[in-house]
């Protein structure tokens, strides 16, 4: 009897738990995640620790000597960094992505082009030798940013950049960097206004083209010495914003078309790649800074691809007829040949 | 006269039934207090002759068999001023010569008929009560139900649409960019996900531009869908910018707000992606870099933005459905009627014991029904309660499940773009590869639970809760091995910088970037073929939760099904038995 009052008193209990419980409906937490960010690249930490002063463009010097004769494939030292890229089979060669005519994917032929390519192309020919197998397992692009480019030599990701990286004492002393094989002029992007004119006298061509920009915003891409350049003429001028937070040129690009921003600040050899890409813009007449020189970028203390490298642009560099074709194969009205010629290199002694 | 005049409650003073007595045999008025029950009686009789009685101490048949004993109140006729308003009363209790509290709330007072009042207004309070509330209860059960297989899971369903359908697009137009490779050789898109697109064989990349748009009609029609709930008063109406790096409308904290706010960032941001899509488009067609800049831009739209602002408003829509499923089984609802009923019954039975001992009545035959009735009125609905709660708890596994499948298909979406994407970019600022090494992992614990091997123990953390089908786990892992193969490694293919360039370090962390794309064409369409096959067997598991999700709300609905009015009827009813019982017993003293 007992018995069968229990069951009745635990089927009672059991039925009212039951019944009475509330429904727990919330998610479960593998499925109430937070959607998260993508993840980014750690940033440069050297960008942020060079004074905007010692990140502007200086004419290379105390250049590792270049190798002359150049040795020929198969003659490289034993053991040294040459030897060791030619055993691999390829290059790593850091470009940009973006930079039209100097280095970009060209999603039409499917492949990296412009002076720069050409240029990385020319030292993979010297390494390799100019009957190798073919680009495409001589060369491996890497695609970095403007601020992956130091990060990516010291990280030994890549062999050399080539990617109108300017010479600078704060990066050579992070970096090695080579003689320049380019001289470009820091000028201003805007939008083409044949009705515009400057509204006040101006002492200089560089003053009038910051007084137009007055209220304006200016983009420079960061860990750049444009961006370095931009903000000292706004200490100088003032006036105007800059955009420094974008990563590539043509994301100043895309602000430029989007009207976040008025104008763009970068070197004319790179600034010419946009004015291809947007007939409405127009690239200033005033140099903005001082000239930059483009050199290639390699692992700071590599002396043996550091003379290989020199030994392969002085040749080019020597050989007016082959810097023009190179120069020519991606001039534009607006920059003319003449005007980028490399500087005179100061080596080492 | 009044009642309690009439009425004395001493119970020693109560006559037997059927006892007469006889007018104008009592002693004299005034003639002293507590004479005794024949003296009461008397005492009755002449105030009643005396006063022009207009009610009477005796039951209305004094010879028959309901007649009620009458309780002595003879300190009170002795002394007539002693009663409620009598001459000289300046309140109203006494106390009568034998110490007997009489008046308001005095012994006396409480005589056998307000006895009976009292115990039938107890009675029909509590069968009110329970009506009441045992009908409002019901309703807003029965109308959190309808909420939870209609208005609130449409929005919860709408905002995950949202966002596979955002996913998807961006997916989809990654595909684009990778386009066939130079020399003629085979597109990398072969296999059309499920959705929109699905069944289409359409390879070209309009098929794609048309999976696109499809991605993207759908996700405004959600959007509508999603948004049907949501005040636009309760959020910010300023359309955040495109490009900024921090929202800059203030904060808002309320879910509601928030909800709001998530919904205007999706309707204003999701054309400016198409926009930027479009600029891609155009620009990568005339062989542009700025087109890959769009895309980016795009891109970090779609991540930064539009997605979580989607999964604001998915949050919001699953918290409300949580809602609902805690309002349809709120536990106090069931305690409550319990007691309400319990207390109706208790005081049913006790006020037909206590009529018993009062009248010496046997049966009150309304009184039993409403008994009855009180019975029904809280087993059925405490029945039902429990049928509805069953179904529910149900319910809530398959609505959970379908979360967990809805989690599972973003993160698969997402993966499959960060291949895409990657493929693209190799490299950058936004590091693809290792998005997708989280994303993979963070999908692996969503299907197979806290138990899988491969993923680290943080990503895996919140995977508690069950695996899903082995069919689902098993194209999970393939997908993953598909998209690791697609990305490639250096490490696999690669001697490294060790071994290579013999500069010492290795890369650091980070270096995303010593990742290289292998030259295996059919690298992609392998994970576009793995990924596909997995959206569709997620897509096909939540048909089958849903399917189930609908059946036990439906039967969770019907175990409601007019226990709302059935309780207002039979706790009414009780109620209208009560009274129909007890209202002749009170009469009987009149």
């Amino acid at each position: 009897m007992k018995s069968v009052r229990r069951t009745w008193l635990a089927l009672v209990v059991g039925a009212a738990v039951t019944a009475c419980s509330t429904v727990p409906a919330k998610l479960p937490a593998a499925a109430d995640q937070p959607w998260g960010t993508l993840a980014t690249a750690s940033a440069d930490p050297g960008a942020s620790s060079i004074a905007s002063g010692e990140d502007m463009p200086t004419v290379p010097r105390n250049l590792v000597p270049p190798m002359d004769p150049l040795p020929g494939p198969g003659s490289f030292p034993p053991g040294g960094s040459l030897q060791d890229i030619v055993d691999r089979g390829y290059l790593r060669v850091g470009v940009s992505r973006d930079t039209q005519l100097r280095g970009a994917w060209n999603p039409v032929a499917h492949q990296y082009e412009g002076f720069d390519v050409d240029i990385a192309r020319r030292i993979a020919d010297a390494l390799f030798g100019p009957n190798n197998t073919g680009e495409a397992d001589t060369i491996r692009y890497v695609p970095v940013s403007y601020s992956e480019r130091l990060p990516a030599i010291e990280n030994r990701r890549v062999d050399i950049v080539i990617s109108t990286l300017t010479y600078t004492e704060a990066r050579a002393r992070r970096v090695g960097l080579s003689q320049a094989y380019f001289t470009a002029h820091p000028r201003l992007l805007t939008r083409r206004d044949p009705t515009r004119a400057s509204t006040a006298p101006q002492t200089s061509p560089v003053a009038a083209a910051f007084a137009d920009l007055a209220g304006k915003r200016v983009c420079a891409p960061r860990a750049t010495t444009s961006l370095a350049n931009l903000q000292q003429k706004l200490v100088q001028f003032g006036g105007f914003e800059i955009e420094g937070s974008l990563n590539e040129l043509s994301d100043c690009l895309v602000a430029f078309q989007q009207g976040t921003v008025d104008a763009v600040a970068a070197n004319d050899a790179s600034l010419v790649g946009m004015l291809e890409q947007d007939a409405t813009t127009e690239l200033g007449d005033a140099e903005i800074g001082e000239r930059e020189y483009y050199s290639v970028g390699f692992t700071r203390g590599d002396t043996e691809l550091a003379g290989f490298v020199n030994g392969v642009l002085e040749g080019i560099r020597r050989d007016e007829a082959v810097w023009v074709g190179l120069c020519e194969a991606w001039a534009v009205a607006e920059m003319p040949c003449e005007g980028s010629r490399p500087p005179e290199p100061q080596w080492s002694r | 006269m009044t009642t309690r005049e009439i009425w004395p409650r001493q119970p020693s003073d109560r006559p037997q039934p059927g006892t007469a007595v006889p007018a104008g045999t009592g002693p004299a008025p005034g003639s002293g207090a507590d004479t005794g029950a024949g003296a009461d009686r008397d005492d009755e009789v002449t105030e009643r002759s005396d006063r022009g009685a207009e009610r009477t101490d005796t039951p209305a048949d004094p010879g028959g068999t309901d007649a009620e004993p009458t309780d002595g109140e003879a300190a009170r006729r002795a002394t007539p001023e002693a009663g409620h308003g009598g001459a000289g009363s300046g309140r109203h209790d006494r106390v009568d010569a034998g110490g007997h509290r009489s008046g308001w709330f005095g012994r006396d007072w409480f005589t056998t008929p307000r006895r009976l009042w009292i115990c039938a207004g107890v009675c029909v309070a509590l069968c009110v009560i329970a009506a009441a509330g045992a009908f409002s209860m019901a309703q807003r059960r029965a109308h959190a139900v309808a909420a939870i297989s209609g208005a609130v899971m449409e929005r919860t369903e709408a905002s995950w649409d949202i966002h596979r359908s955002l996913a998807r697009a961006a997916a989809a137009e990654a595909e684009t960019f990778i386009g066939p490779p130079p020399g003629g050789a085979q597109a990398p898109a072969t296999a059309p996900r499920s959705g929109a697109a699905e069944g289409a064989a359409d390879t070209s990349r309009e098929g794609i531009y048309h999976e696109f748009d499809q991605a993207l009609l759908t996700a405004a029609g959600a959007m509508v869908r999603a948004g049907a709930g949501i005040s636009p008063a309760a959020g910010a109406q300023v359309c955040p910018p495109a490009r900024a790096q921090t929202d800059p409308r203030p904060p808002v904290t309320e879910p509601a707000a928030q909800a709001a706010a998530a919904l205007t960032t999706l309707v204003c941001l999701t054309p400016t992606y198409r926009e930027l899509i479009g600029e891609a488009r155009a620009n990568n067609r005339a062989g542009n870099s700025v087109g890959q800049a769009y895309l980016r831009s795009a891109n970090a739209l779609m991540n930064d933005s539009l997605l979580p602002a989607s999964a604001t408003l998915a949050r919001s829509h699953t918290t409300e459905q949580a809602r609902q499923f805690e309002r349809a089984t709120r536990a106090r609802d069931i305690v409550w009627l319990a007691v309400a009923a319990g207390l109706g019954l208790a005081a049913l039975i006790g006020t037909q014991i206590l009529s018993v001992l009062w009248t010496r009545r046997w049966a009150n035959p309304a009184m039993v029904a409403a008994t009855l009735l009180v019975l029904g009125g809280m087993v059925w609905p405490l029945a039902a309660l429990a049928g509805e709660r069953s179904a529910l708890a149900s319910a809530s596994e398959s609505h959970q499940l379908r979360g967990l499948l809805a989690r599972a298909n973003h993160l698969a979406l997402r993966a499959e773009a960060d291949v895409l994407y990657w493929r693209i970019a190799q490299g950058g600022d936004i590091a693809f590869d290792d998005d997708f090494d989280r994303t993979a992992a963070q999908l692996a614990c969503a299907a197979s639970g806290s138990a899988t091997a491969e993923a680290p123990d943080e990503l895996c953390a919140a995977a508690t809760f069950r695996q899903l089908d082995a069919g689902i786990i098993s194209l999970v892992k393939e997908a993953w091995d598909a998209g690791s193969a697609a990305i490639g490694s250096v490490a696999a293919e690669d001697p490294g910088p060790d071994s290579g360039a013999g500069a010492g370090s290795s890369s650091g962390p980070g270096a995303s970037g010593d990742r290289r794309a292998p030259d295996d064409l059919q690298a992609v369409p392998a994970v576009l073929e793995r990924f596909a096959a997995l959206d569709r067997a997620l897509t096909g598991a939540d048909t089958d939760a849903r399917a189930r999700f609908d059946a036990e709300v439906a039967r969770a609905d019907r175990a409601l099904w007019g226990v709302a009015i059935g309780a207002l009827l039979l706790f009414g009813g009780a109620a209208a038995l009560v009274a129909i019982g007890l209202e002749p017993r009170i009469r009987e003293y009149r």
